[in-house]
C-alpha cells in the first residue's frame, strides 16, 4: 500500500504543494488530475523518490520512500512525461542500463527486456536508436523501462499526451490488474476512462478525490436550475422559496412583462420539479419550462484549471 | 556510493560519450598531438626519455580536458541526468561514474603515451630512461585526473557550455601563469600582502557564491583579512617571497615539472589526489542538490547546520592534509628516478660534507622556483652536515646582501649561489654547475663558458656546419654540483686557498688576455724568490726568457714543499738551462735528436711543416677526463721529452701527449710531446712542449687538455675527492633509421583511423534513424 502522509514542497519558499495525503491500495490505476501548475509533476516526482519532500512523507508499505531509499526507488518506478536519453542509444541498450541500475542479474534482465518490449509493442524498435523513434515510441520505451526490475508501484506523469494514446491506455489497464498504477494527467477524460478513482489536484492541494462518480455526485450535491414562470415575480419568489430544500432563488432575467426566469438553487432532491411545480401551480403561475444544471467531472477540472490560471494571472481561458 | 552503480554509471556515459564525434576528437587530437612531439623529440632526435613529450603535453591536456569535461555535464547534457533521478541511483554513483568515464576517456590516450611511446622511443636512444619515463608517466595520471576534477566541478556547476567553458579556460591559463609569471614577480612583502589579501577578497566572494550567505562570506572575509594585516604587522618578514611560494606548490603545471625532472614525490601525488577527492566530492555536493528542487540561483542552500557546513568543513580538511602533506620531509617522500641519481647528494659528497668543522652559508641567489629538484637537492645537501646552512637572497628584499659582497645583480643569473665561510666568499654560477661532453667532437665535462665558446666558434662559421650539428644534437649536459660546491666549500673553508698562479717577467705569453685559455689566472713575479702561500699551481706559459738563478731556487724550494708546476714551452727551451735544471731535477730533459719546427724560405713562407697529430694519453690522472674522446689537434714547433726515472727517488712519469714516428718498415718509435712527473713529496710537474699549439685555443684538443689540466690542478691540493658527475637531461642526436619515420606516421595515422572509425559508426548510427 503506498500512503502519502501530508506531503509539502516548497521551491524558495514558494509552495509547490501543501499537505497533500492520499493513500493507493494494491492493484489498480489511479489519476491524479489538475491544471498548469498544480504541483502534479512535483508530487509524482516525490512519490517515486526523485526528490525529497520540504515535509510529510511517502510511505510504501509502511516504509518512507526518498532519494535516499534507493531499494525502495527500485519498487516504486517513474515514467517522465518526455524521455530523454542519448539519440544513438537503442531501445535494449537503454532498458538494459536500466536493468542493471536496478541491479537485476543479467539472465533476469535479458528475459525481462524481451517481456517489457513485447508488453509495450516495441519489438521492432529493440534495435533502433532512441532519436529514430517516435513520439509514442519513446512513450511506451519509458514505460517499459519502468516495469524493468518487477516494480510494485509505476507513476506515470502525463504520458498519455502524445500519439498512441489509445493503445498506451490499453497496456495500462493490463498494467493495472496486476500493480499498482498511478496515472498523472491533465486530461480528465482519459483519466475517466482508465481510473478507478481520481484526485484533483488544485493549487498544490487536493481539491477533491475519489472515484469519478462519487466526485459528480458530491459536486451535485448542491444543485442548480432554470425555471421560466408566468406571473406575479413577488408571488412566484415566495411560492418557489417556500418549497422544502430549495436554498435560494433569483431572478435571472425578465423575457416579457409576466414571464420571467429564475435561477433556484436546492439540495440534492429528485423530486423537487414536482414539488416547485405544485407550489407555483396553487398560486396559478404556469411553470413554461425547466432546465436543470448538472456539473460533470470535467467541469468541476477545468473550472479549477482556469482559475488556477487567472490566479497565476496568465489570463488565459 | 555503491561500487556497481558507478561503474554502471560509468560504462553508460563512456559508451555514450562515443556517440559523439567529441570524444574521438578529444581523444584522436591529443594522441596526434602527442605523435608529433614524440616524433620532434624522440624519434628525428632520439633522447633519454619522452619527457619532453609529457611535459608538453600537460598544457595540450590542460586545454582539451575541459571538453571531455563539459561533454560529460553541462548544457543539453543536464537534461539527460533528469533520467539519472529516476534510477536508484546516488548523487555520487551519477558523478563518480561520470568522472570515471571522463577519466577513462582520457586516460586511452595518454595511456598509450605512457606506455607505448616509451618503448618506441627507446628503440632509438642508447640511454633511455625507463625509471623516470613511466614514474613521469603515472604522475601524468593524476596529474589529469586532478585537473579533469577541477573542470568537472566547474563544468557540474556552470549553466551553460559556453560560460563551463570560460570559466574552465579561464581556471587553466591562470593556474599555467601562476607557476611561471609570479615566481618571476620580485615581490616586495607588502605586494605578498596585498596579493594575499586580494585572495582572500577572492576566496569571500567564492564563498558567497557558493553559499548565498553574506554573513559568512563577510565573516571569513573579516577574519583572513584580520589575520593577514595582523601577521603582515608584527612579523612582515614571513611575507618575504610567501606568495609566489604558496602559488608554487599549489600551481599544478609546476607540481608536474618536478617528476619530469626526475623526483618521484609522493607530496605531490598526494596534492593531486586531493585535488581530485575534493573536486570530485564538490560536484557531487552540488549535484545532490541540483535536481533537489532548488534553483540553481540558490547554491549549496542545504537544510540542516551539518549539511551546510559540510562544504567550508571539506575544504578547510583538504587544505589541513595538503599543508600535512606538504610537511613530510623531501627524505620520506621523494624518490630519486634518474639513472645516475641526479637529483641526490652522492655518499661522497655526504660524508666529505659531514666532516665539516667550519660554518658554512650556501646563498641561493634569485630562485626562481622553477629549478624545484634544484632547491630539493641543495636542502639535501645542506642535511648533511649541521655546520650548513642554506638561505635564499632576492634583491627586492636585500639589496644590501649584494652590494656587501661586491656583486653586480645584472651580473648574476638566477638559482646561483654565493658560498661564504667567515670572511671568504665565492659566487658560484648556476651553469657552472653543470659540464658538457660530445663524444663525436672530443670535448669531455667541459664548463659552460667553454661550450658556448666552442658553439660560438662552430657557429660563426659555415665550414664548421657538421661541428654545428654534432654540437648541438651531440651533446651531454652533466650536473656535477656535488664535485664543485664541495670544491668552493672546500676553498672557502680553507686556511690557504688554493690558487693557480701565473709566473710573469719573462716574456711570458697573455695571462690576462682573453683570448687565452688561462683567462683570469693571477700573475706573480717571483721578485725576491717569494711564491705565493695559497699557490696550488704555477704556470710557466712560453718564456721567451730564462728564469734566474734565485728564481730556480724558490721554484725548486716550492716543488720540494709538494707544489706544482706546469711548463709550456717551445723549442727555444734549449736556451734556457735554469728552466731545464727544474725539469732535469724531476727526470725531464729535452730530447735533442726530436726538434720539429717549420722550415720557412727566404721570403718567410713555410717550405717543410713540422705539424702532426699526436696522442693524447689519457691513463693518468691528469687527462683521464679524455678518455675516449676523439680529439683533432696538430702540433708544430716542438720537441720531445726523455725521462729519467732515477732523478730523485720514487718518481713517476706519465706521458701525456706522445707522437709516432717510423723510422724504418719495422720500426715506430715513440716520442712524450708532454709529461708529467710525480714525487713522493706530491709535486707534480707538468711539461707542455709545442707550446704555440697549447696556447692556440682554436685547437679544441688543447683546450681539454688545459681545462683537465687546470680541475685537476685545483683539486690535487683540495682535500675535495673525486665526486661523479651525472647526466643532467637528454642528449639529442639525430635518428636516421628510417623506421622512426615509419612509427612515427604510425603514431599518427593510429589516431587517425581511430577518428576515422567512430565517423563512420556514428554516421551509420544516424542513419539508422
Amino acid at each position: 500500500m503506498l500512503e502519502i502522509k501530508e506531503l509539502s514542497k516548497s521551491y524558495s519558499g514558494v509552495r509547490v504543494l501543501d499537505c497533500v495525503s492520499l493513500s493507493f491500495e494494491q492493484k489498480g490505476i489511479y489519476g491524479i488530475i489538475g491544471g498548469r501548475g498544480s504541483g502534479k509533476t512535483t508530487l509524482a516526482r516525490l512519490i517515486c523518490g526523485c526528490e525529497d519532500a520540504s515535509s510529510g512523507e511517502v510511505l510504501l508499505d509502511g516504509k518512507a520512500v526518498s532519494r535516499k531509499a534507493r531499494e525502495l526507488k527500485k519498487k516504486v518506478r517513474f515514467v517522465p512525461t518526455s524521455l530523454t536519453i542519448d539519440n544513438m542509444m537503442t531501445s535494449v541498450e537503454y532498458l538494459d542500463f536500466v536493468g542493471q541500475t536496478m541491479g537485476v542479474e543479467a539472465n533476469k534482465r535479458y528475459r525481462q527486456i524481451k517481456e517489457a518490449l513485447e508488453l509495450c509493442g516495441l519489438e521492432e524498435c529493440q534495435g533502433r536508436p532512441f532519436g529514430a523513434l517516435t513520439k509514442a515510441q519513446r512513450t511506451r520505451l519509458s514505460l517499459a523501462a519502468s516495469l524493468i526490475g518487477n516494480p510494485d508501484v509505476i507513476v506515470l506523469d502525463t504520458p498519455l499526451g502524445g500519439v498512441g494514446g489509445a493503445e498506451l491506455g490499453e497496456v495500462l489497464s493490463m498494467l493495472g490488474r496486476i500493480k499498482t498504477v498511478i496515472l498523472v494527467s491533465n486530461k480528465p477524460t482519459e483519466v475517466r476512462e482508465l481510473c478507478a478513482s481520481v484526485a484533483v489536484l488544485h493549487g498544490g492541494k487536493i481539491a477533491v478525490s475519489g472515484t469519478v462518480e462519487d466526485i459528480e455526485r458530491r459536486l451535485n450535491a448542491e444543485q442548480q436550475m432554470f425555471i421560466t414562470v408566468r406571473g406575479d415575480k413577488e408571488k412566484v419568489f415566495e411560492a418557489v422559496s417556500a418549497v422544502e430544500n430549495v436554498v435560494n432563488v433569483t431572478l435571472d432575467k425578465v423575457t416579457s412583462n409576466n414571464v420571467c426566469t429564475y435561477a433556484v438553487e436546492y439540495t440534492n432532491d429528485d423530486n423537487i420539479k414536482d414539488k416547485i411545480f405544485a407550489s407555483l401551480s396553487a398560486i396559478g403561475a404556469p411553470m413554461l419550462s425547466v432546465r436543470q444544471v448538472k456539473l460533470t467531472f470535467e467541469d468541476v477540472f477545468y473550472s479549477l484549471s482556469s482559475n488556477n490560471k487567472d490566479e497565476r494571472g496568465d489570463g488565459q481561458k | 556510493m555503491s561500487i556497481r552503480n558507478v561503474f554502471t554509471v560509468a560504462k553508460k556515459e563512456f559508451f555514450s560519450a562515443f556517440w559523439g564525434l567529441y570524444a574521438y576528437l578529444t581523444v584522436g587530437i591529443t594522441a596526434i598531438v602527442g605523435a608529433i612531439f614524440l616524433i620532434l623529440g624522440n624519434l628525428a632526435y632520439s633522447s633519454d626519455s619522452i619527457l619532453s613529450v609529457l611535459s608538453n603535453m600537460s598544457l595540450v591536456i590542460a586545454l582539451i580536458l575541459p571538453v571531455t569535461a563539459v561533454n560529460s555535464f553541462a548544457g543539453k547534457k543536464k537534461d539527460t541526468d533528469a533520467l539519472y533521478d529516476m534510477m536508484p541511483l546516488s548523487a555520487a554513483d551519477v558523478v563518480v561514474g561520470k568522472y570515471l568515464s571522463a577519466l577513462w576517456q582520457t586516460l586511452i590516450p595518454v595511456l598509450f603515451m605512457v606506455v607505448i611511446y616509451p618503448l618506441a622511443a627507446s628503440l632509438y636512444s642508447q640511454s633511455f630512461d625507463m625509471a623516470v619515463t613511466y614514474s613521469s608517466g603515472v604522475a601524468f595520471i593524476f596529474f589529469c585526473a586532478a585537473l579533469l576534477a577541477v573542470y568537472f566541478f566547474i563544468a557540474c556547476r556552470a549553466k551553460s557550455r559556453v560560460r563551463a567553458y570560460i570559466y574552465c579556460y579561464t581556471v587553466a591559463v591562470v593556474w599555467y601563469l601562476a607557476g611561471i609569471a609570479v615566481a618571476a614577480l620580485p615581490l616586495k612583502p607588502l605586494v605578498s600582502f596585498i596579493c594575499f589579501a586580494a585572495v582572500a577578497l577572492l576566496l569571500s566572494l567564492g564563498l558567497y557564491l557558493l553559499l548565498r550567505r553574506i554573513w559568512f562570506a563577510v565573516g571569513a572575509l573579516v577574519v583572513l583579512e584580520g589575520a593577514l594585516s595582523a601577521l603582515y604587522f608584527l612579523r612582515p618578514q614571513t611575507y618575504v617571497r610567501a606568495f609566489e611560494t604558496v602559488c608554487g606548490k599549489i600551481a599544478i603545471f609546476t607540481c608536474f615539472d618536478r617528476f619530469i625532472c626526475g623526483m618521484f614525490d609522493i607530496r605531490t601525488l598526494i596534492f593531486f589526489v586531493l585535488l581530485s577527492v575534493t573536486f570530485v566530492f564538490l560536484a557531487v555536493r552540488w549535484y545532490s542538490v541540483r535536481y533537489n528542487g532548488k534553483p540553481q540561483r540558490e547554491g549549496l542552500r542545504i537544510s540542516s547546520i551539518t549539511s551546510r557546513a559540510v562544504v567550508p568543513l571539506t575544504l578547510v580538511l583538504a587544505i589541513l592534509v595538503g599543508v600535512a602533506a606538504a610537511a613530510i620531509p623531501s627524505s620520506a617522500a621523494t624518490f630519486d628516478t634518474t639513472q645516475g641519481k641526479k637529483n641526490t647528494v652522492s655518499a661522497t659528497a655526504k660524508e666529505y660534507l659531514s666532516g665539516l668543522d667550519e660554518e658554512v652559508t650556501i646563498y641561493l641567489l634569485e630562485p626562481t622556483g622553477l629549478a624545484p629538484n634544484y632547491e630539493m637537492y641543495l636542502e639535501e645537501l645542506v642535511s648533511s652536515s649541521e655546520k650548513l646552512t642554506l638561505k635564499k637572497v632576492y634583491y627586492s628584499n636585500q639589496p644590501e646582501f649584494y652590494s656587501d659582497r661586491g656583486i653586480s645583480i645584472e651580473s648574476i643569473s638566477a638559482n646561483s649561489l654565493v658560498i661564504e665561510s667567515a670572511d671568504s666568499m665565492q659566487y658560484l654560477s648556476y651553469m657552472s654547475l653543470f659540464t658538457y661532453t660530445n663524444e663525436t667532437l672530443g670535448f669531455s665535462e667541459i664548463s659552460v663558458t667553454e661550450y658556448n665558446y666552442y658553439y660560438q666558434m662552430f657557429a660563426s662559421n659555415s665550414q664548421y656546419a657538421d661541428y654545428m650539428s654534432a654540437i648541438e644534437y651531440d651533446t651531454k649536459m652533466y650536473f656535477c654540483a656535488d664535485k664543485v660546491i664541495c670544491s668552493y666549500i672546500e676553498y672557502v673553508t680553507a686556511d690557504v686557498i688554493p690558487t693557480q698562479y701565473a709566473l710573469s717577467g719573462h716574456g711570458e705569453r697573455g695571462y690576462g688576455d682573453s683570448q687565452s685559455p688561462y683567462y683570469g689566472v693571477p700573475a706573480f713575479e717571483l721578485l725576491g724568490g717569494e711564491i705565493p702561500a695559497d699557490a696550488s699551481s704555477i704556470l710557466i706559459n712560453m718564456p721567451t726568457s730564462d728564469i734566474s738563478e734565485d728564481e730556480k731556487q724558490a721554484l725548486l724550494s716550492y716543488l720540494d714543499r709538494g707544489g706544482q708546476i706546469t711548463f709550456v714551452t717551445d723549442e727555444k727551451v734549449f736556451d734556457m738551462p735554469n728552466i731545464m735544471a727544474v725539469l732535469s731535477s724531476y727526470g725531464m730533459s729535452a730530447q735533442r735528436s726530436f726538434v720539429k719546427v717549420d722550415v720557412e724560405g727566404e721570403d718567410g713562407s713555410v717550405v717543410e711543416s713540422a705539424e702532426f697529430v699526436p696522442v693524447i694519453e689519457t691513463d693518468n690522472d691528469i687527462l683521464y677526463a679524455l678518455e675516449g674522446a676523439k680529439l683533432s689537434a696538430s702540433v708544430k714547433n716542438t720537441n720531445a721529452i726523455i725521462r729519467n726515472a732515477t732523478a730523485r727517488e720514487n718518481l713517476l712519469h706519465f706521458p701525456l701527449i706522445t707522437v709516432s714516428e717510423t723510422q724504418s718498415e719495422e720500426q715506430t718509435v715513440t716520442h712524450i710531446l708532454a709529461c708529467a712527473a710525480e714525487a713522493d713529496t706530491g709535486a707534480r710537474v707538468v711539461w707542455f712542449t709545442g707550446g704555440d699549439s697549447f696556447n692556440n685555443v682554436e685547437n679544441e684538443a688543447y683546450a681539454a687538455v688545459v681545462y683537465s689540466l687546470y680541475w685537476t690542478s685545483i683539486q690535487y691540493t683540495s682535500n675535495v675527492p673525486e665526486m661523479p658527475s651525472v647526466m643532467y637531461q637528454s642528449t639529442m642526436s639525430k635518428v636516421t633509421s628510417g623506421s622512426a619515420t615509419a612509427i612515427g606516421a604510425l603514431f599518427v595515422i593510429i589516431p587517425l583511423a581511430f577518428m576515422a572509425v567512430g565517423g563512420i559508426m556514428i554516421y551509420r548510427r544516424r542513419k539508422a534513424r
